[in-house]
């Protein structure tokens, strides 16, 4: 019972039934704006062409009246207001004597209009009007409304005679009384209507909108990511479901990445720890003395370096991921064409060591929102992944950086950061796992050095930014045209970055 | 080295606190050591250290707060950050509130001693800063007409060549780490795992140093380098 009633509180408070009340209010409060509108037009208006009417007559008789004599005195008058009567039924006429109200002609029955005067004289403020009604003739029972209804002025004849004249206004009372219930029926029906109305959406749409928050507690409460909500029709509710089911598609998607990312983690920390942890025990063995053992202890220390570098990048890689909000101080304006030029400035010295060519080439200013480190490392890695993998099989290596704009179709800019090399390329089909974390794809010599992280970081790098890294073939070098590795990173220039030139400098003096 | 050199250690942890001090009292300086922030405060209030080392996280206050006290009681000797947190924000966090360089834990002690030392000299030599002409043995660096000249000879050299020179002139017997030469002549902050910068060193040996009778641009092993006539 309580859950029923509950429930029933809950609709009550919910925002359709609300918006279901204020619905009947507003319509309620209109409709009676209209009834009143058509009551003064109809029963108002014939109200006061019933007053006027009346007014006429009044004054013509008033008028008639005054010239003394016109109807020849009391019994004159008599003949003339029952003639009157007589000949226009809807008129009213009764004259009575004064004092002693005894009836002397008329078309109405004197008590209900001798109750209605006297009412009237009692009361202080008398405008001269009278309203009275007695009941309808028993051969007159099938008009519509019960009683015969006067409206009438009061006019005295002479010094002796009281002269009540007037007209029938029933259908008038009739008409304002049909206009009163309909208006009374109508509002009460409309606003029964609008929270019956109210209750019955509130009640349905609550019953949807339980279902989701059952559903989402149930896959709260047992942490299970693979439950969907349930999404019928098209309607808001059901998009709302439709974009719900879409985000823990994403959540689980993310969950599953992480217990991927943690154990892959833990598998490739094995290996180095591992060997380090055998060199140091060849040391402990004591193999050799003073030079070997410095020896082995130094390579001890690269090894943990090396480790220590990979936890490094990982935690890079890992900081780049969760965006720019985890890095609000590091992002500032920056000129991307310079970190290109920077970065082929520093390493054009070592290729020219092994023969090899560098090319920088950037020659207009590309400034965007960006962390400046980030993505000098992040080009840092694709020229040190050049050195290492895309060198050619015969010849010297070549390789070239770009930094240019593009505009896509819908006139949107981005800047494209580029590393050309002339090596042997990476297949089509590795090209998306190489851009994963520890993914070292092996070369005709074997096992490749390095930690696998080099791509992955240029990855997060690019989508911190909200770009993408893309990894296609390259400038021609061995004996098949389309060797070599492109790799191109894509950044998008938002608008508001066009007007600013400034671009944030590092300090280049010494200190 | 020149006369004691005070520095003043503030880091918690005991393990890292002797290691430190033991490297730096190897190096020749004298070290006092505090372990708490408000005990550092009071340590740089009391006595006008050459180089203040001083770690992020400690147990009563956060190493910035230090500095803010430090710096607003009028201390102006150089400080280190030493921190678990190694990313740019951190960095640049420390450097806005007062601090002056910035080591991520785990560091190479080589690093730690370089950089102490190169804090400690840009702290004490601070007429030097303005000065136009730089003189190593008989080279000679022209910082207005951007040109060096060894024995009277001019020596061609690359832009990035002549700041690489000018850095290694302006701390003259100092050793400077890769990673330092990298910052402040790169101004990049960044892990290359090549050596690239020995070859940029390479090359300017063999501009400046080929072929002379003395060397002056010298490789100090597991440091960096040095330049000593």
């Amino acid at each position: 019972m309580s859950r029923r009633l509950g429930f029933v509180r809950r609709v009550l408070r919910g925002s359709a039934f609300r918006a279901a009340l204020w619905n009947a209010v507003f319509f309620g409060s209109l409709a009676a704006v209209a009834l009143g509108f058509l009551w003064v037009e109809t029963a108002g208006v014939r109200r006061q062409a019933a007053e006027r009417a009346v007014d006429a007559e009044f004054a013509a008789l008033n008028k008639a009246f005054g010239r003394s004599g016109l109807f020849g005195g009391m019994a004159g008058l008599a003949r003339e207001v029952a003639a009157r009567g007589a000949r226009a039924p809807d008129s009213v006429y009764l004259l009575m004597t004064r004092p002693g109200n005894r009836p002397l002609a008329g078309n109405v029955p004197l008590a209900p209009a001798l109750a209605a005067l006297e009412e009237a004289r009692a009361s202080k403020a008398w405008d001269g009007w009278l309203e009275f009604s007695w009941p309808v003739p028993f051969s007159d029972r099938s008009r519509h409304y019960p009683r015969r209804v006067a409206l009438a002025r009061v006019l005295n004849a002479g010094r002796d005679g009281i002269l009540i004249v007037g007209r029938r206004v029933d259908d008038l009372v009739g008409l304002e009384s049909i206009l009163t219930r309909v208006i009374i029926g109508g509002g009460f029906l409309a606003i029964v209507l609008g929270l019956g109305m109210g209750a019955l959406t509130g009640w349905g749409a609550q019953r949807r909108v339980e279902g989701l928050r059952r559903d989402l507690l149930a896959i709260r409460e047992e942490g299970d990511l693979d439950r969907r909500l349930l999404a019928r029709g098209d309607d808001e509710l059901a998009r709302l479901a439709r974009e719900v089911n879409a985000t823990l598609d994403r959540l689980a998607a993310l969950m599953v990445g992480m217990r991927q990312v943690s154990g892959d983690v833990a598998h490739e920390m094995r290996s180095p720890l591992g060997r380090l942890r055998n060199r140091l025990e060849q040391v402990l063995a004591g193999h050799g003395e003073g030079d070997d053992y410095r020896e082995a202890v130094e390579r001890a220390v690269n090894d943990v370096d090396s480790v220590l570098r990979t936890f490094d990048s990982l935690l890079r890689i890992a900081r780049a991921e969760s965006g720019a909000s985890a890095v609000p101080e590091a992002m500032a304006m920056v000129d991307v064409a310079d970190i290109v030029r920077d970065v082929g400035e520093l390493y054009a010295p070592v290729l020219a060591e092994r023969g090899g060519t560098l090319e920088a080439l950037a020659p207009t200013a590309i400034v965007l929102r960006g962390h400046r480190d980030l993505l000098f490392q992040a080009l840092v890695n694709l020229v040190e992944n050049a050195l290492s993998h895309g060198v050619p099989a015969v010849g010297a290596a070549a390789l070239e950086l770009g930094a240019s704009i593009e505009t896509d179709a819908t006139a949107s800019r981005w800047a494209v950061l580029e590393v050309r090399d002339n090596g042997p390329g990476i297949p089509e089909a590795l090209r998306a796992k190489a851009m994963e974390r520890f993914v070292r794809l092996n070369t005709d010599s074997g096992r490749v050095k390095g930690s696998g992280l080099g791509l992955a970081l240029v990855r997060a790098a690019a989508r911190l930014h909200h770009g993408v890294l893309t990894l296609g073939g390259g400038l021609g070098g061995g004996l098949d045209g389309a060797r070599g590795l492109v790799a191109r990173v894509r950044l998008p220039i938002p608008k508001a970055s066009l007007g600013e030139k400034r671009s944030e400098k590092s300090r280049k003096n010494s200190t | 080295m020149l006369s004691a050199m005070w520095a003043l250690l503030v880091e918690d942890d005991e393990e890292t606190r002797d290691y430190v001090a033991r490297a730096l009292r190897e190096s020749g300086w004298t070290v006092d050591v505090e372990a708490t922030g408000s005990g550092g405060v009071e340590a740089a209030r009391g006595r006008a250290f050459d180089v203040i080392v001083l770690d992020r996280m400690l147990p009563d206050m956060d190493g910035l707060e230090v500095v803010r006290l430090m710096r607003t009681a009028g201390v102006r000797a150089p400080v280190l950050f030493l921190t678990a947190l190694g990313d740019v924000e951190e960095r640049v966090r420390g450097l806005r509130a007062g601090g002056d360089d910035y080591l991520a834990k785990p560091f190479a002690l080589s690093e730690l001693l370089a950089r102490v030392e190169a804090l400690a000299r840009r702290g004490a030599e601070t007429e030097d800063r303005t000065a136009t002409v730089l003189q190593v043995g008989d080279l000679t660096l022209d910082l207005l007409a951007r040109e060096a000249t060894r024995a009277g000879a001019l020596l061609s050299l690359q832009p990035r060549e002549f700041q690489l020179l000018e850095r290694l002139m302006r701390a003259p017997g100092q050793a400077l780490t890769r990673t330092m030469l990298l910052e402040s002549v790169w101004g990049y902050n960044f892990d290359p795992n090549t050596n690239v910068i020995d070859v940029h060193i390479s090359r300017l040996r063999a501009k400046v140093d080929k072929g002379r009778e003395s060397s002056l641009i010298h490789t100090v092993r597991g440091h960096g380098y040095m330049m000593r006539p």
